[in-house]
């Protein structure tokens, strides 16, 4: 079946993001001139302006920051999914992605700061969506019917 | 140079809010424009300068140049539009302040209509995703109130408010609405009705988010000189201050509050005055918990928690310590987009003016208006008074 949700753009400076993420990898970004790590990845380093950015691999470790339960207020390609959970996770490289929140067994037993994992969502060839799930789950998504 | 007093607001133009599959939004531009020129005592002639904003409905109105102009028969020297969400009337102030200190602009109109009422609500709900990167939130799933929620969820994490004062500004707005005859919604609503509705995503209850409605908004700016001579009593623009915090949620710097509470100390700054020097707050708020960080942000209220309880014991209701969100807000009179942002500054004016009927407050001097853009992203706020 088509895939037919938003996908990401595959841009220059983000296709290494979207490779990796095809061989189940998290990248975030580096800033050699300012040494601070960087996400969601872009072209000008936004602390230092710094051009010098390069992709190092994350641990795809992180904590939860926050997360919500969508029942009823999704957009039109989403309602399909209804309910599913959004969240805001600071990965162990100190930078903070949205994503949405799978595989957890008891929404209303979620916690701020709960460990989480990154889980690969293939969606195309090309785009595999990096998703988070409890630490130590082992929820994962099917493999693309070729 | 203070802008304190400089400029004022002439006149103001609403229409009813709701569903009105026969209004567009050229017609309620028109509409709000001609009232807000009635009360300005300005002929269309008179107007040299036309700030619009989108109305995210109809191709000629978001695509047309000049067509204000051209619709109220009037040829200005400028017309454009401007586009900061929910935020944009504000902004729009600012820049026709700015415009008529410097002598760029004598009177100018400022208008926005939407069409959010009868436009299929996916189409809104895809519309309002766009304020979302759309290579990092919107694949997975974002959308604005889903933004929204990830921030409030943390409120009640924390302990910081209970469901139960959440839900209480969407009663107290719904009592101001009942005394609003152009709110959408005007029934009675308990607390236990908002927290049986349903999460439209968790924490925010299907009757603590803001029903999408047809509106426009309209207002004439002018100097404060000759706003004094066109209307009796002008309302003087005598603080603005705005602050811009993240515009993707995962990114934000400084909390959606910590922008709202920079906005305040900017406006108060200027305009001269603190927080016990407002006789109603008209504050934007198409959540509950909005209500309460502006109380906070603008120093009406200590913390969250005691804004909440504020509320719950009916502070800001008709009858209450202070008047808030006086026409019923979004979540009771309706979310018409731009023009809705729009109207709480039409709201504070026609308190000062003493022209909000049933439910008018009793003689008031100074009144804020807020607003907010996107998520959160930006926030804007306005002291206005009957004396420059
Ligand atoms: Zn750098």
């Amino acid at each position: 079946m088509t895939y037919t949700k938003p996908l990401p753009k595959i841009r220059p400076y983000t296709k290494e993001f979207w490779d990796a993420a095809g061989r189940g990898e998290l990248l975030v970004q580096h800033c050699d001139d300012c040494d601070r790590n960087i996400f969601y990845p872009r072209e000008v380093c936004p602390k230092c302006k710094g051009r010098n950015l390069r992709y190092i691999k994350a641990s795809g470790r992180g904590k939860l920051f926050t997360f919500s339960l969508v029942e009823k207020g999704a957009p039109p390609d989403f309602k399909e999914d209804q309910p599913y959970v959004i969240c805001l996770v600071d990965l162990d490289e100190g930078v903070r992605i949205g994503s949405m929140l799978v595989g957890y067994e008891d929404y209303w037993a979620l916690k701020p700061g709960a460990e989480v994992e990154v889980v690969f969502h293939p969606v195309t060839a090309e785009i595999s969506l990096p998703k988070f799930k409890p630490a130590g789950s082992d929820f994962t998504f099917p493999e693309l019917q070729a | 140079m203070s802008i304190r007093g400089k400029v004022a607001f002439a006149g103001y133009g609403d229409i009813p809010i709701g569903k009105y599959p026969d209004r567009t939004s050229v017609q309620q531009a028109v509409q709000v424009s001609l009232m807000a020129l009635e009360t300005a005592g300005l002929e269309p002639e008179a107007v040299d300068c036309i700030l619009t904003t989108r109305s995210f409905a109809d191709e000629i109105y978001d695509w047309g140049i000049g067509l204000f102009g051209e619709e109220i028969g009037m040829r200005s020297k400028l017309e454009f539009q401007m586009f900061a969400g929910g935020s944009s009337s504000s902004a729009m102030i600012k820049v026709a302040t700015g415009l008529i200190l410097s002598g760029q602009a004598e009177n100018v109109l400022l208008v926005a209509s939407n069409k959010w009422g009868t436009m299929k609500r996916e189409k809104a709900v895809d519309q309002l995703a766009k304020l979302h990167h759309e290579d990092w939130e919107r694949p997975f799933g974002f959308f604005q109130i889903g933004a929204v929620a990830l921030m409030m969820k943390l409120a009640f994490v924390y302990g910081m408010v209970t469901p139960e004062q959440s839900a209480s500004v969407s009663v107290s707005n719904r009592k101001w609405a009942a005394m609003n005859p152009n709110a959408m919604y005007r029934d009675p609503i308990t607390i236990e009705d908002v927290l049986n509705s349903g999460f439209v995503a968790d924490p925010i209850h299907v009757l603590e988010s803001p029903p999408l409605a047809d509106g426009a908004a309209a207002l004439v700016m002018t100097s404060a000189d000759n706003a004094a001579r066109l209307v009796g009593q002008p309302v003087y623009l005598l603080g603005a201050g705005s602050s811009f915090s993240f515009s993707n949620v995962s990114q934000a710097k400084i909390s959606a509050m910590e922008g709202q509470s920079l906005a305040a100390q900017d406006a108060y700054a200027v305009a001269g005055v603190g927080p016990g020097d407002i006789d109603v707050a008209s504050i934007y708020e198409p959540y509950p918990l909005g209500t309460l960080s502006w109380l906070v942000s603008l120093g009406l209220r200590k913390d969250m928690t005691e804004a909440g309880q504020w509320m719950l014991e009916g502070g800001g209701a008709p009858g209450g310590e202070l008047p808030v969100t006086t026409d019923g807000g979004m979540l009771s009179r309706g979310h018409c987009a731009i023009s809705g942002g729009m109207l709480f500054a039409v709201e504070a004016i026609r308190q000062l003016r003493g022209e909000a009927g049933e439910r008018q407050v009793k003689d008031p001097q100074i009144a804020l208006a807020t607003a907010m853009g996107g998520v959160g992203n930006s926030a804007f706020v306005e002291i206005l008074g009957i004396n420059p």
